[in-house]
This record gives structure tokens, C-alpha cells and sequence, in this order.
């Protein structure tokens, strides 16, 4: 696999040479490659929103150096970097400015000289991935709902058409039909598009569900980086950072203390089914 | 002095947005008893009405039709709003947007001093307050430098120095972080137990709601679900119905009784499905 992000033993502090600097991230070295769906977790103040700004050059690394595609992000034209790389932070809704939904979204592509007849498509195109219906995006952004505000918001990013995709806790303050809605469209993306994904979230389930790998920061250090069975099998280890397991995970672990011979790796609730099905038939037969 | 039984009294209540071209009925006819010392978790999809129905209960919004009973009074003129503001307390989302002292000390004074409490008296409540919510090592700081998770805590300390019968927090966890969001529940849970006071917890989160004394669900305006979490939470399909969801431990059951493993779905924490699964397992 090709590594579309390398980071090489890079540090960040805040508020450098003064009495409150603070040391954010703390010589990390990281690859991600092309095409991965990654999930960050580490509670907060743990360095992951100071590393995702690392991502498209919003931060600098004070030491080390960060490579997107090929191009370190402390040499000039860091606009087709950021055109690359979209972030969505947390509660995206509240950049929302323009008069309509469609010059909201339209704003990014205006700024990277994207011709008329471009833009429209490419409009079109996102609104229909994000169902914003048409008269939807006639709207002011104001009058929308909450998760239609959040999809209208991603709709700007996703209109540059990145190929890195970063999301700071997307669904927070979203309820769980728009939580699935939201991430049934990244994975989508992720599988069609091949997207990367870089997700930040607090909830194990979410992480569970959707990732592949998992990124624990503590400290502005990685300290744990594998798959999500290896990771969610060191449960002591995220408790002593306050970090849990998905609560399946917790049941399986009960169920396989009485009897050993039933899997704990599990993580989502269609495997946790499928194993106790499995476990049911064994000792009626 | 007889045991006040009903705190919070609505009698088909609804409540009408008209500030757009096609008015909307965000609260339908809603009819609730909530009774002093409750832990109320209460849930429903964005736009469900949940939120609107919070606001006529502490008279933020005056309903279009129907009423609102606090203990004997109703929102009808100053005096009986400010009677109701005072005992029913809420904190919201964003604790940015809720705090205006510089330090945390004068923003828990800003509503005991509005309330024409005396200065002396304003000491006590404040200091209380922070000890109520363990945050008097915070007492000088400034609430910009604070985390979210201390920010909501100022928020509830606030609220508390206003001597309230029933806090309303209006998805208050939403934005903090799964550490946070445990020790603003301990605190709550523990007012909740030794001071008696009522607690309304609007929540996305299903782990928050299960903790509850009492789950309502509102879907469109009008309460859906009444029940204790483990009542309402195993009637998988009309929750998910809804758009909502259940713990994970409940769905697992309830597939397990879809295919007939079990006969019926009745565990919402891990310890309860232990048991059920180790039955069928033997």
C-alpha cells in the first residue's frame, strides 16, 4: 500500500517561549496509507485535534516533517494540499455563512477557480451523496435542521472532492438514525471513492463499527496503533488512559471467563450473534 | 408540611413556532406529571420537540395551548414567572454560551445577586455550590481556561446557588468527552440522591438514559414512551422505529429472540444480558 500521510518524529507546542508552553504533540511518527479507514481516540487533550491540523498545514510541525501525497506541508502552495485534504471539525454547522445552502457550498470551489459549469456538476453531484434536495439548497443555512446544518456544512468539503477525508467528532449532537445516516455516506465514500478516512470520535461503538485501525494518543504520544480487535483487546491499558472498550466487548469478555472456549475479540453485535448462535448449536448437538 | 407530589404538571400542553411562513407544531398536546426527586432521562430524534417541551417547563417559552403547572403556579404574570425560573433551572449544550463572569466565583453569583439575595448569603450559596459540584479549587479561575466538562460543572453550580427544585440539561453532555461527561453524571446522579432535587436529562446517549429513574421518548411533538429505561428500551422495534437506539446489549438480545433463542428481551445493562446468555448457553 502506498502511505498517502508519513509523519516523522514531529513535535508541537503551544505558546513556544513562554511561561504556559505546552508540549502537544511529542516526537510522533505515523504512516497511513492510501485508502485507510482510521479511527484516532485518546481523551481530550491528548493531542489528536492538534495532530489533524498538522494535516493539510494548518499547524506546522515545530521538529519533524509531515509528507501528504508526496509534498511536505512547510514548502509553498499548501492551497492544492488543502484541496486534498478536507477537515471537518467539530460542529462544522457553525462556519455555515453564506445566504444559501448552494453558495455555501459553492464558496471552496469559487476560491480554487473551479469554472461555472464545474461548479454546478460538482454541486449537484455532493448534494445528491448528502440528500440535499434541491429546494434545500435554495435555502439560508439558518433555516435548516440540525443534521441537515451538519450535511450542508460536510457538503462544503466534500464539494473539493479530497481524497483525504479527516472528521472531528462528526456526529456529535446528532441523534442515532442522522448518526447513521451520516456515516453510511463516508463509508461510501471510503469504498467507491476510495477515500481516506481519518476519524476522530469518543465513542467505542461508532470506532467499532466503521474503522479498521486504531490510532490511541495520550500525552501528544501514540501509544497504541493496530487493528481494531488488537486494540480493543487491551482493555486495561485504555481504562488506565479512560478509555473503554464498546459495551458488546465488555459481554463477550464476561461470557468468556465462564467458558473460555467463547471468542472475546468481538466487537460489534452482529459478530457477538453470530458467535453465541455458533456456541448455542455446539452444545445442543 | 405535606410531601409535595407533583413538581411539574402539563395538561395537554402544545406549543406552535409561527415565526415562518408555515407554522409549525413543535409540541402536541402533551400531557405529564414529573414528581419532586425524579431522574428523568428524556429522548427523541433532532427535531423531535423535545427541546421545546423543555423550555415550557422553567417558562422560557409560554405554551400556545394548555398549561404548565410548577408545584401551584403558572407562567401567567412576572411574579409567577420568576417563581417558576427560580425553582426549575436549566444548563444547555455549549457551556460557552452560558457563562458571562470572569471568574468562575462571580459567574455562580450572577443569579443569587439577581435574585436580590444578600451579600452574605450570596457567599454561602456560591461556596456551597462549588463544594456541591467538588469544583472548589476552580473558585478564582477564569471560565475561558477551563475544559468543557469543568465549564458544564460551573454551569450546574450556577444553577445550583439558585436553590432549584428540578435541573433541565439540555443535552449538556453532547460535547464532552466520555470522561467528562461520567463525572457531570456523578455529580447530578449524586443531587439527585442527596438533596433530592429533580433532574431532566435530554440525551442522545442511550448509556445516560439507562441510568435513569423514568425514559420518556417524544417523537413529533408527542410522548411515545413512558417507562422505566429497562421498560422502554426492550421494545427494540418501536424504539429503532423512532431512529433511536437501544444499548447494544438489548439489540443482541433482541435478535437472539428473533430467531428464537430467547423467549423475551429484558436486559439493558451487560451484567443482566450475562445472565440471560448464560442460560441459553447451558
Amino acid at each position: 500500500m502506498n502511505n498517502i500521510i508519513t509523519l516523522s518524529n514531529v513535535s508541537y507546542s503551544y505558546n513556544k517561549g513562554t511561561p504556559l508552553e505546552k508540549k502537544a504533540l511529542n516526537q510522533i511518527s505515523l504512516s497511513i496509507g492510501k485508502g485507510e479507514f482510521v479511527a484516532i481516540i485518546g481523551h481530550t487533550g491528548s493531542g489528536k485535534s492538534t495532530l489533524i491540523q498538522h494535516m493539510n498545514g494548518l499547524l506546522k510541525p515545530d521538529v519533524g516533517s509531515i509528507i501528504i501525497d508526496g509534498q511536505d506541508t512547510k514548502t509553498k502552495g499548501l492551497k492544492e494540499l488543502r484541496k486534498k485534504v478536507g477537515i471537518v471539525f467539530q460542529y462544522p454547522e457553525h462556519q455555515l455563512f453564506e445566504e444559501s445552502v448552494y453558495k455555501d457550498i459553492e464558496f471552496g470551489l469559487l476560491k480554487h477557480h473551479i469554472p461555472e459549469e464545474e461548479r454546478k456538476r460538482r454541486i449537484k453531484e455532493t448534494a445528491s451523496i448528502l440528500e440535499l434536495s434541491d429546494d434545500l439548497l435554495e435555502k439560508s443555512p439558518y433555516e435548516l435542521s440540525g443534521g441537515q446544518k451538519r450535511r450542508a456544512a460536510i457538503a462544503g468539503i466534500l464539494v473539493l472532492q479530497p481524497e483525504i477525508l479527516v472528521l472531528d467528532e462528526p456526529v456529535a449532537g446528532l441523534d442515532p438514525a442522522g448518526c447513521k445516516e451520516l456515516f453510511n455516506i463516508v463509508l461510501q465514500l471510503h469504498r467507491v471513492k476510495k477515500i481516506t478516512v481519518i476519524l476522530v470520535s469518543h465513542s467505542m461503538e461508532i470506532v467499532a463499527d466503521y474503522a479498521k485501525r486504531i490510532i490511541v494518543m495520550e500525552n501528544g504520544q501514540i501509544t497504541m496503533d493496530g487493528f481494531v480487535d488488537e486494540i480493543f483487546s487491551r482493555e486495561d491499558e485504555l481504562r488506565a488512559i479512560n478509555l473503554s472498550v464498546p459495551q458488546i466487548t465488555k459481554l463477550m469478555q464476561l461470557l468468556n471467563q465462564k467458558d473460555n472456549t467463547i471468542n472475546s475479540k468481538i466487537f460489534t453485535v452482529d459478530k457477538a450473534y453470530e458467535e453465541i448462535c455458533k456456541k448455542v448449536k455446539k452444545n445442543h448437538d | 408540611m405535606k410531601p409535595i407530589d407533583s413538581l411539574i404538571k402539563t395538561t395537554d400542553v402544545s406549543y406552535v413556532y409561527l415565526n415562518n411562513q408555515n407554522p409549525k407544531k413543535a409540541v402536541d398536546k402533551i400531557s405529564l406529571s414529573i414528581k419532586q426527586g425524579e431522574y428523568i432521562a428524556m429522548l427523541g430524534r433532532n427535531g423531535s420537540g423535545k427541546s421545546t417541551f423543555a423550555r415550557l417547563l422553567n417558562a422560557l417559552l409560554i405554551p400556545t395551548e394548555g398549561k404548565v403547572l410548577v408545584l401551584t403556579k403558572e407562567a401567567t404574570n412576572d411574579e409567577d414567572l420568576w417563581f417558576i425560573r427560580k425553582r426549575i433551572g436549566m444548563i444547555f449544550q455549549n457551556p460557552d454560551n452560558q457563562i458571562i463572569g470572569t471568574t468562575v466565583e462571580e459567574d455562580i453569583a450572577f443569579g443569587p445577586e439577581n435574585l436580590g439575595v444578600k451579600t452574605i448569603e450570596i457567599e454561602n450559596r456560591v461556596t456551597q455550590a462549588l463544594i456541591d459540584v467538588g469544583i472548589l479549587d476552580l473558585r478564582e479561575r477564569a471560565p475561558h481556561m477551563l475544559s468543557g466538562g469543568q465549564k458544564q460543572k460551573v454551569g450546574i453550580a450556577a444553577v445550583l446557588a439558585m436553590h432549584p427544585m428540578c435541573i433541565i440539561m439540555d443535552e449538556s453532555t453532547s460535547m464532552l468527552d466520555p470522561l467528562g461527561r461520567e463525572e457531570l453524571l456523578k455529580v447530578v446522579r449524586e443531587l439527585n440522591k442527596k438533596e433530592k432535587i429533580t433532574i431532566i436529562n435530554i440525551t442522545h446517549h442511550m448509556e445516560e438514559a439507562t441510568l435513569a429513574d423514568r425514559v420518556i421518548i417524544i417523537n413529533d411533538g408527542k410522548i411515545v414512551e413512558d417507562g422505566t429505561p429497562a421498560e422502554v428500551f426492550t421494545n427494540v422495534n418501536k424504539i429503532t422505529q423512532i431512529g433511536l437506539d437501544v444499548p447494544q446489549v438489548t439489540l443482541l438480545l433482541h435478535k437472539l429472540k428473533q430467531t428464537g433463542h430467547l423467549e423475551k428481551v429484558d436486559a439493558i445493562t451487560v451484567e443482566q444480558a450475562y445472565e440471560r446468555i448464560v442460560q441459553i448457553l447451558e
